[in-house]
């Protein structure tokens, strides 16, 4: 049962030209987003590097490269380096 | 045969996924001589991290609360006695999950005889974010869903699974059922 808290009771509406409209309809198409949440994730999360599924992908990545990295015999330091870049994409 | 468990604790909270990670990550699936862990989407070399990367996908789709982790148990029969091929099998019956889901997988070795005659060695926690990183849609353990996984299962495996559900009903009780359903293989495979 979801919280009340997570509860989205306000709408806000914008008023957009057709070509605003079909962009962004095709922008959250591209990210993998309903548009609501690609509106969202712009305007709130702005801050924000990518989307969950990018960082998920992102973080599949690190991971293969970390497991290479200890295969390959890095150092202690080397791996802690590594780790705090990776800690970066969330 | 496999045995397929479905666990869902819908009112854990934060405390059950900490408890829940804690325990896939402790030194059991370490001892196996090679990495018996692997993740997807999330840091596989600290609980914290991972549950960290769990709880962002959950806040960009403004669902922290609800079920916080689905657990899938699969235990192999004594035929998978070895800890490569059980970390092998996993890997790809975690694969299921790949397109939806961040998931961690860790395999657990533990001896045990049952009154079936069964006697499962390994078996592999996997645990999932039920909020998919792609859309936010929860997992639904509908039979659909766990019939489906199991028919996965089952063809990466060759043999029989028995699928087994747990879920905590709103008094905290948790009410287990599906108990002796079995899903067979369409191509057995003679191990």
């Amino acid at each position: 049962m979801r919280d009340k808290s997570e509860k989205k009771p306000v709408t806000k509406s914008v008023r957009l030209t057709l070509e605003e409209a079909q962009m962004i309809q095709r922008k959250a198409r591209d990210a993998g987003l309903k548009e609501s949440d690609y509106i969202r994730h712009k305007l709130i999360d702005s801050g924000e590097i990518a989307t969950p599924k990018e960082k998920v992908l992102l973080q599949n990545i690190m991971n293969s490269a970390y497991t290479a990295l200890v295969k390959a015999g890095a150092s202690e330091e080397e791996i802690r380096a590594f780790e705090r870049e990776a800690g970066e994409i969330w | 045969m496999v045995i397929f468990k479905v666990v869902r604790h819908s009112n854990g909270g934060y405390r059950y996924m900490v408890n829940m990670l804690r325990y896939i990550f402790d030194d059991r699936a370490l001892d196996m001589g090679f990495n018996g862990i692997s993740c997807y989407g999330t840091n596989e070399e600290r609980v914290q991290k991972a549950l960290h990367e769990m709880l962002i996908v959950r806040e960009f789709f403004g669902k922290v609360s609800g079920n916080p982790l689905i657990q899938f148990i699969v235990s192999y029969d004594s035929k998978v006695n070895n800890a490569h091929i059980a970390s092998a099998l996993t890997k790809e019956i975690a694969k299921f999950l790949d397109d939806r889901h961040q998931y961690i997988w860790v395999l657990h070795y533990k001896p045990r005889i049952e009154e079936t005659g069964l006697n499962a060695c390994y078996h592999a926690h996997i645990v999932i974010n039920p909020v998919s990183y792609v859309d936010g849609k929860m997992y639904s353990e509908s039979p659909e869903n766990v019939h489906a996984f199991a028919r996965y299962i089952a063809g990466i495996t060759g043999t029989s699974v028995r699928i087994e559900c747990a879920y905590e009903t709103t008094d905290g009780k948790m009410n287990s059922f599906y108990d002796n359903h079995y899903i067979h293989p369409a191509f057995p495979i003679s191990w």
